[in-house]
């Protein structure tokens, strides 16, 4: 669709499957993501998104299909390769995932002082760089418990990003948050995307965030089980036939069993 | 967009001009580069009088990167940097140093001694109000459910009942059948001295009963019902389902404390029995080993034992349960918050219970002795 031959691929998801218990939560899932694009995970509550995401990571043994990041298959590597791998690529969970009982300097700090050989001084240098990108230096010192929901979204972000990893992966970077704050965090999405060249992963199901910082998306859907629309989220919302994908779009609810006829 | 295949990484050279030292990194400067350039980069600009980064050539660079450039850049006052031609790497560079030129507040600084001997008086203080307060709270939510019994959560209370009793007579029976077989054996080592050893069953009985029963079941009470009930409403506290509770209308003391109470105070005359009797198959068992018939050991425990034994010891091991459920409870619901809150609530549990059943257990004794029982 967007026609750049040269584009490398940085992550390959091929007709991946997710089941717990039996219970298939999506099913030949397959999709491309390309360097320095952000690309979201998008669906309704319920439909597997965040599982996609850390069937992604290697955190869920997939039931089926394969997933391969940076050229490498994730599934069947071998634990020190693995290791590798993963440190090339930085999450940031749902809740922040902040350890409670360091810093917001000293969490970002764990990263480095556990892969790199950088001097301590070096370290606090880079934390205190990480933090200020997003907006956090003067709460360095406080404790993840002091701080708010948007804040620790934004820490995680900086914690993620300490290694400056080619591949950020953010579960709903927005979600509980104020439209200002969340509408921040879209931009500095989109600001480290253009100007570090970093590949966005992103889970969210706020409207307003995938048409900001959307480059591409796909679309899961609970009853489908699987992937029902790929592609730019604003051509989506306004020529896609799908009607979930047409509901999502317009925040409408669904048209359930019985009624067909929709207006606009 | 910073070169994406592999690229060299980066070098450093370092040339003395007549405009002072010239540091040329050139290559791809990433975290491993910049780590292994550090320290000779950092020694390089330390004696200059003037310098000059000459960073045009870099064909990558990472935050790491860049912030060792600007930590040269800021080693000596008027140090320029020579920014990279790629734009991009320019830009990050940029982005980065104003990242670094944001305000930091300091960590607050530590108070001195005497402040800090003062703070810890003001917290123990205001801790013991907490407490008392907390226990004034039960009692009023337990007077309140004498006088309304039907509000009580049976269900919950027999969950507890479940999980402090039942569950943990496994172990009680374990400990106790150990606890009985190792005092009679102690106890017969000197009591063969005297020929004494048919009295054993005596000792090993009034020490079970009055005083060992209770109280070791109290210690297991503790460290299984009562760091889970700290940690069970820790993290209801923590997770503000204990402030829902309030806003709804709902006192949390009457609808998580005293069924938990209850379980405890009726879990342990019972846990208290099995442990006592346990113990005594215990001692029966190293008696028999030592050749007393069966039948000599029950007359010598029926003799020595009598029932306000028993009983003493099943009174004080349902207060037992009911401090240990209180202090228990008062953790998990005094935790504060992070990670660590629902830890230290269960350490309190365990530590209080323990301490405040054995101190409780030293005022039943001068109180016993002193009513003659």
């Amino acid at each position: 669709m967007s026609g750049t031959t040269e584009t490398e691929v940085v992550i390959r998801v091929q007709d991946l499957a997710m089941r717990f218990d039996g219970r298939t939560i999506f099913e030949h899932v397959t999709f491309e993501v390309r360097r320095g694009e952000v690309f979201v995970i998008l669906g309704g509550s319920g439909c597997g998104k965040s599982t996609l995401l850390k069937a992604m990571i290697g955190l869920y043994e997939p039931a089926e299909g394969r997933v391969t990041l940076l050229d490498e298959e994730l599934t069947g590597l071998a634990s020190a390769e693995r290791r590798a791998l993963l440190r090339r690529i930085g999450v940031m969970w749902q809740s922040g995932a902040l350890f409670g009982s360091a810093s917001l300097a000293e969490n970002i700090e764990v990263p480095l002082e556990e892969h790199t050989d950088l001097p301590a001084e070096a370290r606090a240098m880079i934390a205190r760089v990480k933090l200020g990108l997003v907006g956090l230096a003067d709460a360095a010192q406080r404790l993840p418990a002091e701080i708010s929901g948007g804040m620790a979204k934004r820490a995680g972000i900086a914690r993620a990003m300490a290694l400056d990893p080619p591949i950020l992966f953010l579960d709903e970077p927005s979600a509980g948050l104020d439209p200002i704050t969340s509408a921040g965090l879209d931009a500095l999405i989109k600001d480290l995307a253009r100007s570090l060249g970093t590949t966005f992963v992103v889970v969210t199901h706020e409207l307003q965030s995938i048409l900001a910082i959307g480059d591409r998306c796909v679309m899961l859907d609970k009853e489908a089980k699987g992937v029902i629309a790929e592609g730019d989220p604003r051509v989506l919302r306004e020529h896609s036939e799908h009607p979930i994908v047409r509901a999502f779009f317009r925040r409408q609810a669904m048209p359930t069993p019985a009624p067909a006829g929709q207006g606009a | 967009m910073p070169a994406a295949g592999p690229a060299a990484t980066a070098q450093m050279q370092c040339s003395e001009g007549a405009d002072g030292v010239r540091l040329r990194i050139a290559g791809h400067l990433d975290a491993a580069a910049a780590a292994r350039l550090w320290r000779p980069a950092s020694a390089a600009a330390a004696g200059a009088k003037q310098l000059v980064i000459d960073a045009a050539d870099l064909t990558g660079l990472d935050t790491s990167g860049a912030v060792l450039l600007l930590h040269l850049e800021a080693s000596i006052p008027g140090a320029r940097t020579e920014a990279p031609t790629d734009e991009s790497l320019a830009g990050l560079l940029a982005r980065s140093r104003a990242a670094l030129a944001q305000p930091v507040t300091a960590a607050p600084a530590a108070l001195p001694l005497l402040a800090q001997l003062g703070q810890a008086t003001l917290d123990a203080g205001q801790h013991g109000l907490d407490r008392v307060s907390f226990l004034g709270e039960a009692v009023m939510a337990g007077a309140g459910m004498l006088l309304h019994p039907w509000r009580l959560r049976l269900s919950e209370a027999l969950r507890h009942l479940d999980e402090a009793g039942l569950r943990a007579f496994g172990l009680t029976l374990l400990l106790g059948f150990l606890l009985g077989l190792i005092l009679a054996f102690q106890s017969s080592i000197p009591m063969r001295q005297f020929g004494a050893e048919i009295y054993i069953p005596n000792l090993v009985g009034i020490s079970l009963l009055r005083e060992l029963g209770p109280l070791m079941a109290a210690i297991i009470l503790a460290g299984r019902t009562g760091s889970a009930f700290a940690a069970e409403l820790g993290t209801m506290t923590v997770n503000e389902e204990i402030d829902a509770l309030r806003i709804m209308g709902i006192d949390p003391i009457a609808w998580l404390v005293l069924p938990r109470l209850l379980a405890a105070a009726l879990a342990m005359p019972v846990l208290a029995l099995v442990l006592s009797l346990a113990g005594l198959l215990g001692m029966g068992t190293v008696m028999v080993v030592l050749g007393f018939p069966p039948v000599a050991v029950l007359k010598q425990v029926q003799n020595a034992v009598q029932i306000k034994d028993l009983v003493g010891g099943l009174f004080k091991a349902a207060i037992f349960g009911l401090v240990v459920g209180l202090i228990g409870c008062r953790a998990g619901l005094g935790a504060g918050r992070g990670p660590r809150a629902v830890g230290d609530a269960a350490t309190t549990a365990v530590v209080g219970g323990i301490v405040g059943v054995v101190v409780l257990d030293g005022i039943f004794a001068v109180l016993f002795n002193r009513l003659g029982w």
